[in-house]
């Protein structure tokens, strides 16, 4: 009689230990199904840190260079600068037009080995474009070393219209004793922001691909020891190789030649 | 034994079940920063994985937050990348100088005056270096942990940049301020 209640009954017990397991997994896959949802601790605590030590630390993607609307930039610009006037009442603001991009200057500053100046320039499309290129002229000095801090950034929401980005800019090698009260800013060239790490040659293919080919130009994504970078794998015989970089500069980099040409004076 | 657990009422098994369900809720998960996220280094080393002072981000799957800031220097831009997920820091440089030149950087840490440092030359350190075309880039090796403040420096050349490049407090040659 024990014999055959304790076979007959081990099935059933099995039975229920492997429904206890079962639901045992099934809690602990609910609880990393919640946990993906939810930023982890030490991610918020990087944040905060990166927070308090960024002017204002917004993620920023590239997205293809869009052909502006030149009417439409225009008109932009004026409202825009309009608007800037009264967003910014510094009082020696000022605004120069190049290449269809507006630039305004304000608030600049020497302060010890650092030159200040905030600026706020269009973005010609639905991308963001920093300043790549700028030189400082203040009195025997010439520098082209700065720092670019972002204070906001408005990204066009569609091709043909234009977005606004505002930055702090810090001068950081002013090492002459100089007390010239006079400087001359020259921004000289904005490029699309690079990719994020690791989608570069993805990305940088899915900007320009098919607009260089049509001009007979093939890409090829290039690395070497500690380097990487976008190459030129053919183009047409007739074309020189500088025309060539040309267009890629133009059309995967997101190119736009100023200059923007500012005087001042500042109070040291 | 067996007879006894099998002879259990039913609500008795669905009680058995409840608990076990709850201590599946209840039981520590891993962190993912550490075990189960694609980073196959962390910070200094967790006794999981290992360090990640001195290695290659990008072979380590470590994904720098990409922020709006950078520093322009000799025709260089310069990113500084931090990854919560491996709980260190580099520096990108790029060639920004319009011309084939060499491109090099550092990542520098340490006591008063940043006397330690991550360095990259574009082709390989001096006396191997290369010079690259315009717009391609480079990034120094990684610093661990990323509470450790650093300094990000860089440039271009038409010849060989010696390593370590940059300078210290208080003029910062070449870098961009601490972080």
């Amino acid at each position: 009689m024990k014999t055959q209640t304790s076979s007959s009954q081990k099935p059933n017990l099995f039975f229920t230990l492997a429904i206890g397991l079962a639901v045992l997994l099934f809690g602990i896959v609910i609880k990393s199904a919640l946990a993906d949802t939810s930023t982890p601790v030490s991610e918020q605590v990087a944040q905060a840190e990166s927070a308090t030590t960024s002017a204002l630390p917004v993620p920023v993607e590239a997205v293809p260079l869009a052909q502006s609307d030149q009417a439409s930039l225009t008109e932009a610009q004026s409202s825009s600068a309009q608007s800037e006037s009264i967003e910014n009442p510094a009082t020696q603001v000022k605004s120069q037009v190049a290449n269809g991009i507006e630039f305004t200057l304000s608030n600049y500053s020497r302060v010890a080995n650092h030159f200040f100046v905030d600026v706020c320039y269009d973005l010609p499309g639905p991308g963001v474009w920093d300043i790549n290129g700028a030189t400082l002229l203040y009195g025997p000095l010439r520098t082209s070393s700065l720092e670019f801090r972002e204070i906001s950034l408005q990204v066009a929401p569609e091709a043909g219209q234009i977005g606004r980005r505002c930055a702090n800019l810090d001068f950081n090698q002013i090492t002459t004793s100089e007390t010239s009260k006079t400087f001359t800013l020259i921004i000289e060239w904005l490029g699309l922001t690079e990719p994020p790490d690791g989608e570069e040659c993805k990305e940088y293919l899915a900007r320009g691909e098919a607009a260089l080919a049509q001009h007979g130009i093939t890409l090829q994504c290039d690395s070497g020891p500690g380097y990487f970078g976008m190459a030129i794998a053919n183009k047409p015989d007739q074309m020189t190789q500088a025309e060539a970089e040309h267009l890629l500069a133009k059309i995967v980099y997101g190119r736009i030649d100023g200059p923007w040409t500012f005087n001042g004076t500042v109070e040291k | 034994m067996f007879a006894q657990i099998s002879a259990m009422h039913s609500y008795t098994r669905i009680f058995i079940w409840t608990i076990a369900f709850a201590i599946g809720l209840l039981s520590p998960l891993p962190r993912q920063s550490e075990t189960l996220g694609d980073n196959l280094c962390y910070g200094l080393g967790n006794g999981q994985l290992p360090s990640c002072q001195g290695l290659n981000p990008s072979t380590m799957k470590c994904d720098g937050a990409n922020w709006g800031n950078y520093y322009l220097n000799g025709g260089a831009k310069l990113w500084r990348r931090t990854s919560s997920e491996c709980n260190a820091k580099w520096t990108n440089i790029i060639n920004n100088s319009g011309a084939t030149r060499y491109t090099a950087g550092c990542t520098k840490y340490g006591g008063m005056y940043y006397d330690q440092y991550q360095c990259v030359e574009s082709g390989g350190w001096p006396p191997n270096s290369q010079p690259i075309p315009n717009s391609y880039q480079v990034f120094t090796p990684m610093v661990g942990l990323t509470a450790t403040p650093t300094l990000s420096c860089g440039t271009t050349s038409t010849s060989i940049i010696s390593l370590p490049y940059g300078g210290s407090p208080p003029l910062y040659l070449g870098c961009a301020g601490a972080w």
